[in-house]
């Protein structure tokens, strides 16, 4: 842990008032020592970037438009790869999966589990648009459950 | 916007060379109020080569210095580390490492990583919804 300094410092009444509320009276010196240590970090990285860009020029489109996209999606492939890993998990280690959706599926209140999972494994582009009405599926040994179902999701998965 | 980056070797060896990739990453990490930090376990996987250390000096210097960057290996991340490697029957123990300060992150938090297949197997098997940027899909 590095050495701690005590010092004086004059906020404004509003800031601290707001940071106190947040994270109480205790926790101000190590907001403020983290949101210093942000934008020390923070001047760095400009730096850095302003010189490469001198030296080396920007970024190229092409590269900045992949990065952008997968900055802003970088939740989803996560979300995608857990679901295909629970979904062939459940068909893997339960014997009684297939029949347990078979008839949640032949009751009309599950979803198409069958054809989530063949997506899953072929089809990653698929699957995320799926993700975007994504039931809960919920898998407990040898049951598969599916949470708050919603009815368009089976007509998805089915077409 | 308080979310946290951990960036791998991978990661922190694409920003040693000033990989294109990386420069806009953290263009968009730090417009949107985002912090990088570097697990001290990667540093064991990217230093001892003479030729390439001061480039990863390099790199740890444009991310603020190593003392504000690096982030030490707590108990508690070794053995959530442990826990990610039993759950995924999986032997990578740096990248387990490297995922469990994600998880153990309190705010919001991507890992940036070169070695897309060890890293998605592993944060499968974390609760908690992490992002994940792969590099190499970048390309």
């Amino acid at each position: 842990m590095a050495p701690k300094e005590k010092v004086s410092l004059s906020l404004d009444h509003d800031l601290v008032s707001e940071v106190r509320r947040r994270v109480g009276k205790r926790e101000l010196s190590s907001f403020l020592n983290e949101a210093l240590e942000r934008r020390l970090q923070a001047d760095a990285v400009q730096n850095y970037l302003g010189e490469a860009d001198r030296r080396l020029g920007p970024p190229p489109p092409a590269v900045t438009d992949r990065v952008d996209n997968a900055y802003s999606r970088r939740f989803d492939r996560t979300r995608v790869s857990k679901l295909r890993q629970r979904i062939d998990n459940a068909f893997a280690s339960a014997s009684g999966a297939r029949a347990t959706v078979e008839a949640s599926i032949s009751r009309g209140d599950g979803v198409d589990l069958l054809g989530l999972r063949e997506r899953a494994l072929t089809e990653r582009v698929q699957l995320e648009s799926i993700i975007g009405v994504h039931p809960r599926i919920s898998v407990h040994g040898q049951t598969v459950e599916v949470i708050d179902v919603d009815p368009a999701l089976d007509k998805r998965a089915a077409s | 916007m308080n979310e946290l980056f951990v960036l791998d070797s991978g990661a922190l060896g694409a920003l040693a060379v000033d990989d294109a990739r990386m420069r806009r990453l953290l263009a968009n990490i730090v417009r949107d109020g985002g912090f990088v930090r570097v697990p001290a376990v990667v540093l064991a996987e990217c230093y001892g080569d003479p030729r390439y250390d001061a480039r990863y000096d390099r790199a740890l210097k444009a991310l603020g210095g190593t003392e504000r960057v690096v982030v030490d290996t707590t108990a508690a991340i070794a053995k959530e580390a442990g826990r990610i490697l039993r759950a995924g029957a999986m032997k990578e123990t740096i990248d387990a490492i490297v995922v469990a300060t994600v998880a153990s992150a309190p705010m919001r938090a991507t890992i940036v990583t070169g070695d897309a297949s060890h890293v998605e197997d592993l944060v499968c098997c974390v609760e908690r919804d992490l992002g994940v940027i792969f590099l190499n899909d970048l390309s």
